[in-house]
């Protein structure tokens, strides 16, 4: 008994040797971020290494492109006790969870086109949906403008009004929540109305672009009397990732969608049925999904200028909160599943889509919707461009965040997985501008900052460890 | 600093020289046995399997509440060996693969997985046994803590809940057991990413655990005996490799009535973060009262995300009774059906939940009705000519 316990002491006092040296926080965020960047692409680098390396290659383009490919990381991050740290004052509302959009961005901002030709803006991204406290969502929206002003600060020398355009999300979202307290109708944002510079050039380039059908003039020709995608130059550009571009599908992939397609389900009641003739796959698209799967299909119509555009693009797992989805869950069978049925739930018109809904084939996971040019996107460089050029204004940009920090208070209250609960509690904010202002701002700052930093950090880890970011690829299957 | 590519730093030529020297001993050992024993080849199997399947009632302070049915374990597994030769396989259900996974939705899909897939060789002395093995194996820490502990039906040893070890990776380990297993040393080399994920660096984790039995007596209802658990590893984990070094001891006490235990692990790299420090704490006692019919327990874990952060911790109390409704032989706990009945609290501090800030979401309430069913049995068990 005696020389058991010398030999474990012995090897007691021998593993205490093996511990510990401090790490530098710059180097253990470093570390880090090449590991959580691996784990999120694990499946895609197995599967195509080379457009994970193109996706990095775009986040290295510019400060924004790399905030947006790092919803994940930012979702960890809330869950990192050292976490730039604000706890919220608003413990008690933000313990009841809500549909959140996950990953709330003035790029996730969009037109979509009714059937009677009105146009309108709304969130147009829920690839990382989920349940969860309001607050997440809207210091990850607040964090994007001081992401975007210090973005285009760089890239266009002018010098942006961070602060106040970060307040006017705050502003929007308390005055949205004070308008449906009050008994209003959520806030269409339409182009019936003046909406400010921003959100009316997007409306106009969306109406002219969707009106000529431009989305089938850019990919498409007939020939023969029937429709096909053209070809695209879909090789990577000078800076390493692909300009955005179709290019007809193999006949492989082209059978693999149409089955998709063939047993998918949709969003709209009575199910639809779907024929596609020709598919495409699309290279070059997004950021954070840049290396999924996504393929166009070309749905003939009535005669070749009713032919629809249909996006089949792949959906994957969102970052696990076990505490979050412990109780819950995530009541849907599929990813793709989640993100139609939030994308619905937050829709201002029911027919902005009627073709969104989902497909799935194994472990794979597929959202659809339709491609038109009436859906246009906001873009920080052209508000950039237009800043700098003078054409637009702080006052526009004003506009354009309480338009986005409106648009996530009526999804946030409005938008349910299960037809009951709701985020009614959030109207208690109505009441509470300046503490919510408080609340978020700190956070949005100190985040935004460390997401340049990580910038840093990601380039220089490109730059030493290569375009995978040291990743081994090909290890698990000889 | 963070990387460990394989034999980089200096700390880990004592553990490896540690594995070094029991591999050369089991080999050379095994090879005096292969000679020395004449007689035929003995072959044995053995198997084995855990069900543990609960009903959960859960309240989350001011937040949703909700109650489920789930599977926590379905495990089969067969050990055997031939002569020298042992080899294992287990296969476990599990209800979370985790994102990224190529097959099923995260947390939405019933896989089947291997937990542990080893071969090699154990020879046995008078006063000694040695074993080598490669494979998935057990992580050694996981092995040698679960020989004293008796509440596994509820739940994991704390440090594995915590995710500070993981029960399984690939690589390799060797044993070296004397006086009868009094004292048990080993060391392990394995890819230090754990059994579900493939190696995403060079570096590989070094491992070294020992167990001693500090007291062993036999009173008048049974044996009763106290071990010493301790266990070091240097490892890296990660494409980033982020060091994941771990020290922990564990005391575990096992009586022919009450058992009882302690759990302490240091953490240096969590989450794939090399800065942070994290650490578990675990208490437990379980005793049958008078009769098999009812029996308490209780438990204790505390984790430190952080331990930088006072609020980055969480504590769980657990209090209950169980019951052994069908035992097998005397081996409590070990085999058998037994049904636990548990109410459990839990509480994070600011910086502990899922979303930091947000203190209530790690607060919840629990009402626990778990079925714990374990087997093991001699499916084969012969020498040539048997």
């Amino acid at each position: 008994m005696n020389r058991s316990l010398c030999a474990v002491a012995a090897l007691v006092a021998l593993l205490a040797g093996v511990a510990c040296a401090d790490v530098s926080d710059e180097a253990a965020r470093s570390t880090w971020l090449a590991s959580t960047l691996t784990d999120d692409h694990l499946v895609v680098l197995e599967r195509d290494p080379n457009l994970v390396a193109e996706k990095y290659a775009k986040m290295r383009s510019s400060l924004y492109r790399y905030f947006r490919g790092t919803a994940p990381q930012y979702w960890r991050d809330l869950a990192d006790p050292q976490t730039p740290y604000v706890r919220t004052a608003f413990d008690a509302l933000a313990r009841d969870p809500v549909v959140l959009v996950g990953d709330p961005h003035l790029e996730n901002v969009g037109s979509f086109r009714g059937s009677d030709g009105q146009i309108w803006a709304a969130i147009n991204d829920f690839d990382i949906a989920r349940r969860g406290p309001f607050h997440a969502d809207l210091r990850r929206l607040v964090t994007s403008i001081f992401v975007a002003a210090t973005s285009i600060e760089a890239q266009f020398a002018v010098m942006p009004d961070a602060d106040r355009w970060a307040n006017a999300v705050i502003d929007g979202y308390v005055d949205e929540l004070t308008a449906i307290r009050d008994g209003a109708l959520p806030l269409l944002v339409s182009g019936d109305a003046e909406q400010g510079a921003i959100v009316d050039d997007l409306f106009r380039r969306a109406l002219r672009d969707g009106a000529d059908r431009e989305e089938l003039l850019e990919y498409t020709e007939v020939v023969e009397g029937r429709r096909v995608f053209r070809t695209a130059d879909v090789e990577p550009n000078g800076d390493g990732f692909a300009n955005d571009g179709i290019e007809p599908a193999t006949p492989e992939e082209a059978a693999y969608v149409r089955a998709l397609l063939a047993q998918a389900s949709f969003v709209a009641t009575p199910p639809l049925t779907v024929t596609a003739t020709e598919v495409g796959r699309r290279w070059g698209a997004g950021v954070g999904s840049y290396p999924n799967l996504r393929y166009y299909a070309i749905v003939p119509g009535v005669t070749l200028d009713d032919d629809v555009l249909l996006e089949v693009k792949e959906i994957r797992d969102i970052p696990s909160l076990p505490s979050l989805d412990a109780i819950e869950g995530l009541p849907f069978r599929t990813a793709g599943q989640r993100v139609a049925i939030t994308a619905s739930r937050y829709a201002a018109r029911a027919d902005g889509d009627v073709w969104l809904g989902w497909a799935t084939d194994g472990g794979l996971s597929f959202r659809i919707r339709e491609r038109t040019k009436y859906q246009k996107n906001i873009d920080v460089e052209r508000i950039g461009e237009n800043l700098g050029g003078g054409a637009w204004t702080d006052d526009d940009v004003v506009a354009l965040g309480r338009i986005a920090g409106a648009l996530l208070a009526q999804g946030h209250v409005a938008a349910t997985w299960d037809g009951e609960s709701n985020g009614r509690h959030l109207l208690a904010l109505a009441d509470a501008r300046e503490t919510l202002r408080a609340d978020t701002l700190p956070f949005a700052r100190a985040y935004a900052d460390r997401i340049a930093a990580d910038y840093l950090l990601f380039q220089d880890l490109l730059d030493t460890r290569g375009p995978l970011l040291g990743a081994r690829v090909g290890w698990s299957q000889p | 600093m963070n990387a460990n590519p394989l034999l980089c730093t200096s700390r880990v030529w004592p553990v490896l020289a540690a594995a070094a020297v029991a591999l050369c001993g089991s080999v050379a050992v095994a090879e005096d046995a292969a000679d020395s024993h004449q007689e035929p080849t003995s072959v044995q199997l053995e198997l084995y399997g855990d069900l543990f399947t609960e009903y959960r009632n859960e309240r989350r302070e001011d937040g949703p509440n909700g109650d489920a049915f789930e599977l926590q374990r379905a495990l089969v597994g067969v050990e055997g060996s031939v002569g020298l030769g042992v080899a294992s396989l287990e296969v476990e259900s599990t209800r979370s693969v985790s994102p990224q996974s190529s097959f099923g939705i995260d947390g939405n899909a019933l896989v089947l997985r291997v937990r542990r897939a080893e071969a090699g060789v154990e020879a046995t002395g008078e006063l000694w046994r040695v074993r080598a093995v490669a494979g998935v194996v057990r992580h050694g820490w996981v092995a040698s803590t679960e020989t004293g502990y008796r509440l596994r039906g509820m739940s994991e040893m704390v440090s594995e809940r915590a995710g500070f070890v993981d029960p399984g990776d690939v690589g390799a380990t060797a044993e070296l057991g004397l006086w009868s297993d009094r004292l048990v040393v080993g060391a392990q080399l394995v890819n230090g990413e754990g059994r579900s994920d493939v190696e995403r660096n060079d570096g590989k984790s070094v491992i070294g655990y020992a167990r001693g039995r500090v007291l062993a007596l036999d009173v008048h209802r049974g044996p009763l005996w106290l071990d010493l658990h301790v266990f070091g590893q240097e490892g890296s984990v990660g494409g980033g490799s982020a060091r994941a070094h771990r020290l922990g001891t564990a005391l575990t006490f096992v009586g022919p009535c009450p058992s009882a235990g302690l759990e302490w692990v240091r953490a240096w790299g969590v989450d794939d973060d090399a800065s942070r420090v994290g650490m578990s704490f675990g208490a437990w006692a379980e005793s049958r009262i008078a009769t098999r019919w009812i029996g308490v327990h209780t438990r204790y874990d505390r984790i430190w995300t952080d331990v930088a952060f006072a609020e980055a911790k969480t504590h769980r109390t657990t209090v209950g009774l169980f019951s052994d409704l069908v035992e097998v032989d005397a081996s409590r706990g070990r085999a058998g059906l037994r049904a636990y009945a548990a109410y459990e609290l839990e509480r994070s501090g600011d910086r502990a939940g899922d979303v930091a800030g947000v203190q209530a979401l790690g607060n919840a309430s629990r009402v626990r009705l778990v079925v714990e069913l374990r087997g093991r049995g001699t499916v084969l068990g012969s020498g040539a000519g048997q």
